[in-house]
Formats: structure tokens, C-alpha cells, sequence
């Protein structure tokens, strides 16, 4: 396929919902950029909208306007009207960084801390279960509303510092986990 | 009545407000350190500080409201829903204070607000309850027999409250004792009141309620019944108006029962009697709300009623404005409670700074928004911003603009459950209108919101080229952005 490009094709390695797919992304002389996945190869312009949307435009004048926001991680929040979805996207460099943390995390374990002050309402793990990601360990209630805290991997629990009926503030260690397989 | 204090915040106050000054009455704000520049204080014609930002040091403050009430000379107050709402010994302070409580008299808000006492209230009336027991059970000698007598399956709840806490499904009288036994002690922490007590469970309810209203002369009317059943952990995030399976005699039904509740509690001001309808449409009385309920405004867009402005009318001595057979409902209405949640993370509640909000318009969509762009939703309240409703002439029309709307709107800075709406409303069950009170919940233990495949692609590319960007601006800082300035560009 015939192919023009600024110097400096980078590749990007993006993820949704644990399905990847890495593309190669460049600029084109008149601004627009080229997005080459695998089966497809999409040219778009993307202009600035209102508040925090970006209006992306692709060559069949098919227009998005989407907002974006940097969740961390490598992970992108990309809002179209009520509909959303969490996209990471990584460039090489940050793909194999990221890969070689995750094996750093699976082999110490992991802690869950609250991210707003709350209060426990029911503990739902004892030290000694095996947990998978998605599993909920307990339900907090923050907000006046009541929240499921759930694993994000999976783990062995080791402890679970806090007491049902008690408040805890930000920052505070819910439940700690060994790695699944201990002999690692 | 000239002033009226309203006690509380976000949405509900905006609405209180709007409907004061639509009827020449003076709206008087208060707020907590955490509301300073709240939206409900901004658009009052009086504003008071009433205390630091937990809410029992501010809007549950009876004693502070009641004196600050008097001393601006507020001729009565409008509790709002939440908060002081629903306190009798509040309602009754005002009273004595020479200030006018929006809302029912003390004695049937007492009645009504326990729910052992007001089934037992309703009971003689020809009202059907759900079978189970009248009073609290504490021998568990006693509570087997009751069990046997209703038939298994059977609900255990907390006499002292709801929301799903010390309540426990028994399905075989094996299971019983020790299902009690962590029902009770359940009640106990989160209600200090560890009194438990039975009834029929039933099988995939519908939560459907009707919107009462009652003057102090004795005239009760019910204006149509509103469908209540999707709830996420027992709280409503979408209602509708009228219920997809309530056909005109049902409606009569319904309503009929409503009113006899209400009279049966000398009912005096804007009420919602909660039923539960099973698989074969028996209905059941729940329990009544006593207050203006979140979801007004689609009992208002169906039947054209501005139902705070007529409860603040019966506050004041008025005769209802209509009668019964004045009531029109036309075409259907439904509301999305917009809460500052992330759908992604579970629900998680998001406070935060709202950077930029855009407001869906056009035919047959209100807005009930209690936030404006700038504003930090606190953490020490409920996360409900704003109210979306489409009313349309049919169901499908108000879907269809519901959904249009849902594109529309955006709220930016903070996460709000805008994405998870368009998804559930876009289900076969909630289109067909055959979804129960477990819907929401089953639907999320299993929750994959595929997108629409171009906005998929859409994402991607945008996500793709964010990160190139981003990259390229890092290794070449200095770089112009015009490509015409520095580039190679070759053809392969």
C-alpha cells in the first residue's frame, strides 16, 4: 500500500477491554494524521471543539466529537455524548515498561487503599481467599451511596485492616493480597 | 406567604426556587461551606450560611433553620426531600414556631414513616399488603410458624429501615434461624434497632408508585402512577411515566388505593404511595413517602401539573386546583438521574470540579440541573447533579428523544453515569417495558458496554494520534506545528 509520511512514524500499542492492537500513527504534510490498523487505514483531522472536546473528522467527513481525559497508566477516558469507553495507549517504550511492572506486581502482591473517606459497611474476604480481578471484597458506603470495592487482580488476601462499622479516610489500606502463585 | 426558607440543596432547591418565584414568593437559600457558590444559592434573592459542610452540622441543623427562618421573617419553609423531609419532630417545631412546614401534618407523617404502623394503618382500609407479619417478630419459634402460614419463599427486613440492610431472602425453614439470626444483628449495627420482620417475597417485583395530593380541606387526588423498578443496590437512576404494564383499570386500581392510603393517614400535601406489583400484577402497598419525591417532574410533564407549586398552594391553606377527574396524562415521560459516578469503576462516586457542562435542549426535554460549570461537587452529600428528562407522545418517542438528548449532553472534569444510561436504555428489556426491581443489578455483574463499532474506531484513531502527539512533542519540544517549515516527507 502506497504510503506517505512525515519522518517519524511512531507505533501505538492500544487496548480495550483486554483486546490489543498496535497501529502506526503519522503526521501527513497538510496536518492530517494517518492511523494505519491492521485492516484498515483511517486519515483524520482532528480541530479543537468547546470545553474539553476534540472534534475528530476522518476522510469519508464522518465528524466525532469526543472528550478525552488522561486517566493514568497509559489509560485514556474517550467521552461521544453519553457514551464512553476506556482506551490505553502506549507507545512502545511504555508498553514494554508497563509489561515488565506488571510482572514486578504479580510476583509482591498488591494493596487496595479507599480513594474518598467512607465508611465500611460489610467486609465481604477473610485472610486466606483467593480472589480474581472483578471479585468484590467488600461494600463501602461514601457519598450516601453504597459501593461495591472490588479486586482489580487476582490474589491471595493477607490482611484486612479495617473494621465493619468504622470510617476510614482517604489513603487508608482496605486489604492486602499475596501473588496467586507464591512460589514466584 | 411571602418568603419562603427552602432547607436544602443541589437540584431540589433549584426547583424549589424556580417555583417560588414563578408565584411572586420570595426564595430564601442556605447553604454550607461546601455550597458557597452552589448553583441553589446563586439563583435565590437571599442567601445564609448555616454551617461547615457535614450535613449534620448544616442542613440537618432543625433548631439553627427553624431560628434563622424566623429571624428573616420567612413565612414558611419547604423541606425538600431528604434531609429534614421527613422529620415529624422538624415539622412540628415549625409549627410551634409560627412557621408554616410545607409538607403533612406531623401525626401522618409519623404514621406513614414507620413501616409496621403504616401497613397496619392501611390494612382495614381494603388496601392489600404484602402477606407477612404486622408487627416485629423476636421468638423464632413464632416466626417459623408465621413462615410456614406465608409460604417460602419469605423476605426477612429491618423494621427500622431499608435499603437492602438487614434484609435476607429465606428460601427453605432450615435456612431460617440462622438467616434471622444475621438479619437482627444486621438491623442492630446499621439501625440500632435489631427488630426484624417477615413477608411474601416476591418473585421479579415492579416498584410502581402514585403521585397523591391532598389539601387541608379534606380533597385527595392521585395523578397517575410512575415505574420506578431500575435501581442500582436498591436506589432509582431511571424512572418513567405512566408504567409500561399498567393499562387503565390497573390505573383506576392503583389509584383508588393511593387515595384510600391518603385518607386513611389524613393525608394534607404531595405524597407518593409506593406498591410492588408481581409476575401475576397482584399489587401490594410498600409504604408512602411522606415529601416531593426526586422523580416529580415526569408525573409533572405527563399530566401538566407543576406539583411543587401545588403543594406549596395546599401549604397555604388553598383548595387543590384540580379535581380528580381533571387529570389528563398525556403521551409518557422519563427521567435519567445523573449522579457524579463512574460507570467504569463500579459506580465509584466522583466529587470534583465540574470544567464544562453543555445541557441537552429541544422538544420535550427538561433539565432539573442543581450544578453549574465551575462548581466542586462536594463528598459530603449524595452525588445526584442533575435530572434529564424526554417527554414524548408515545413511549418510543420519549425513548428516542431520550436518547438523542443523551448524546447531547456533556459534563466535563468530574465522571457521571451519562455512559451507562445509554446503554441500559437501549436493551430489549427496558424496551419491551419488561424489566423488575433485579434488573440493573443482574445486568451489572455481567456489564460489558460494547459501543457503538464506530465510535469504537473513532476512539482508537483519536486515542492513537493523543499519544503521538504527545510523544512527538516530547522528543521534538521545539518543534513548529507546521509541517511546511521542517519536514522530509518520502514516498515508499
Amino acid at each position: 500500500m502506497e504510503k506517505l509520511f512525515l519522518e517519524g512514524t511512531m507505533i501505538i500499542r492500544l487496548s480495550v477491554d483486554g483486546q490489543e492492537v498496535a497501529v502506526e500513527v503519522c503526521e501527513l504534510p497538510d496536518g492530517r494524521f494517518e492511523v494505519m490498523f491492521p485492516e484498515e487505514r483511517i486519515i483524520a483531522e482532528l480541530r479543537e471543539g468547546y470545553g474539553y472536546t476534540q472534534s475528530l473528522i476522518d476522510d469519508q467527513g464522518r465528524q466525532f466529537e469526543m472528550t478525552l481525559r488522561e486517566e493514568g497508566n497509559g489509560n485514556i477516558r474517550i467521552g461521544l455524548g453519553s457514551e464512553g469507553m476506556i482506551v490505553t495507549a502506549m507507545t512502545e517504550l511504555e508498553y514494554r515498561a508497563r509489561q515488565a511492572r506488571e510482572g514486578e506486581e504479580d510476583r509482591s502482591g498488591w494493596e487496595l487503599k479507599a480513594s474518598l473517606p467512607g465508611k465500611i459497611k460489610r467486609i465481604l474476604v477473610t485472610p486466606g481467599d483467593a480472589v480474581d480481578g472483578g471479585t468484590p471484597l467488600m461494600i463501602m458506603e461514601a457519598m450516601k451511596m453504597e459501593n461495591e470495592i472490588r479486586a482489580e487482580r487476582p490474589g491471595i488476601i493477607r490482611t484486612v485492616p479495617v473494621e465493619e462499622g468504622k470510617a476510614v479516610e482517604t489513603g487508608a489500606v482496605l486489604v492486602t493480597a499475596d501473588p496467586v502463585d507464591s512460589t514466584g | 406567604m411571602k418568603k419562603v426558607l427552602i432547607a436544602n440543596r443541589g437540584e431540589i432547591a433549584v426547583r424549589i426556587t424556580r417555583a417560588c418565584r414563578q408565584m411572586g414568593l420570595v426564595p430564601a437559600a442556605i447553604y454550607s461551606d461546601a455550597d458557597r457558590n452552589a448553583l441553589h444559592v446563586l439563583q435565590a434573592d437571599e442567601a445564609y450560611r448555616i454551617g461547615p459542610p457535614p450535613a449534620s452540622e448544616s442542613y440537618l441543623q432543625a433548631e439553627k433553620i427553624i431560628e434563622l427562618a424566623g429571624k428573616i421573617g420567612a413565612d414558611a419553609i419547604h423541606p425538600g426531600y431528604g434531609f429534614l423531609a421527613e422529620n415529624s419532630a422538624f415539622a412540628r417545631a415549625c409549627t410551634e414556631a409560627g412557621i408554616v412546614f410545607i409538607g403533612p401534618n406531623p401525626k401522618s407523617m409519623n404514621l406513614m414513616g414507620d413501616k409496621v404502623l403504616s401497613r397496619q394503618a392501611v390494612a382495614p382500609h381494603g388496601v392489600p399488603i404484602i402477606p407477612g407479619t404486622k408487627e416485629p417478630v423476636d421468638d423464632p419459634a413464632k416466626l417459623a410458624e408465621i413462615c410456614s402460614g406465608i409460604g417460602f419463599p419469605v423476605l426477612l427486613k429491618a423494621s427500622a429501615g431499608g435499603g437492602g440492610k438487614g434484609m435476607r431472602r429465606v428460601d427453605r425453614p432450615e435456612d431460617l434461624l440462622p438467616a434471622f439470626e444475621r438479619a437482627s444483628s444486621e438491623a442492630s449495627s446499621y439501625f440500632g434497632d435489631g427488630r426484624v420482620y417477615v413477608e411474601k417475597f416476591l418473585e421479579k417485583p415492579r416498584h410502581i408508585e402514585v403521585q397523591v395530593m391532598a389539601d387541608h380541606h379534606g380533597n385527595v387526588i392521585h395523578l397517575g402512577e410512575r415505574e420506578c423498578s431500575l435501581q442500582r443496590r436498591h436506589q432509582k437512576i431511571v424512572e418513567e411515566c405512566p408504567s409500561p404494564i399498567v393499562d387503565p383499570p390497573m390505573r383506576e386500581r392503583l389509584g383508588s388505593l393511593a387515595c384510600s392510603v391518603a385518607r386513611a393517614a389524613e393525608y394534607d400535601s404531595a405524597g407518593t404511595v409506593e406498591f410492588l406489583v408481581d409476575a401475576s400484577r397482584n399489587i401490594y402497598f410498600l409504604e408512602m413517602n411522606t415529601r416531593i419525591q426526586v422523580e416529580h417532574p415526569i408525573t409533572e410533564m405527563v399530566t401538566g401539573v407543576d406539583l411543587v407549586q401545588e403543594q406549596i398552594r395546599v401549604a397555604m391553606g388553598e383548595h387543590l386546583s384540580l379535581r380528580q377527574e381533571d387529570v389528563r396524562m398525556r403521551g409518557h415521560a422519563i427521567e435519567c438521574r445523573v449522579y457524579a459516578e463512574d460507570p467504569f469503576h463500579n459506580f465509584a462516586p466522583c466529587p470534583g470540579k465540574i470544567l464544562y457542562l453543555r445541557l441537552a435542549e429541544g422538544p420535550g426535554i427538561r433539565n432539573d440541573c442543581g450544578v453549574a460549570e465551575g462548581y466542586t461537587v462536594p463528598l459530603d452529600y449524595d452525588p445526584l447533579l442533575a435530572k434529564l428528562i424526554a417527554h414524548g407522545s408515545s413511549r418510543i418517542e420519549a425513548i428516542r428523544r431520550l436518547l438523542g438528548a443523551l448524546r447531547e449532553h456533556r459534563v466535563e472534569g468530574i465522571d457521571t453515569n451519562l455512559p451507562f444510561f445509554a446503554h441500559v436504555i437501549s436493551l430489549p428489556e427496558f424496551l419491551e417495558g419488561s424489566y423488575d426491581t433485579g434488573f440493573v443489578d443482574r445486568i451489572l455483574s455481567n456489564l460489558r458496554m460494547d459501543s457503538d463499532p464506530l465510535f469504537s474506531r473513532a476512539a482508537l484513531t483519536l486515542a492513537a494520534i493523543h499519544r503521538f502527539r504527545q510523544h512527538r512533542e516530547k522528543i521534538l519540544p521545539e518543534q513548529p506545528r507546521s509541517p511546511w517549515k521542517s519536514c522530509s516527507w518520502r514516498g515508499r
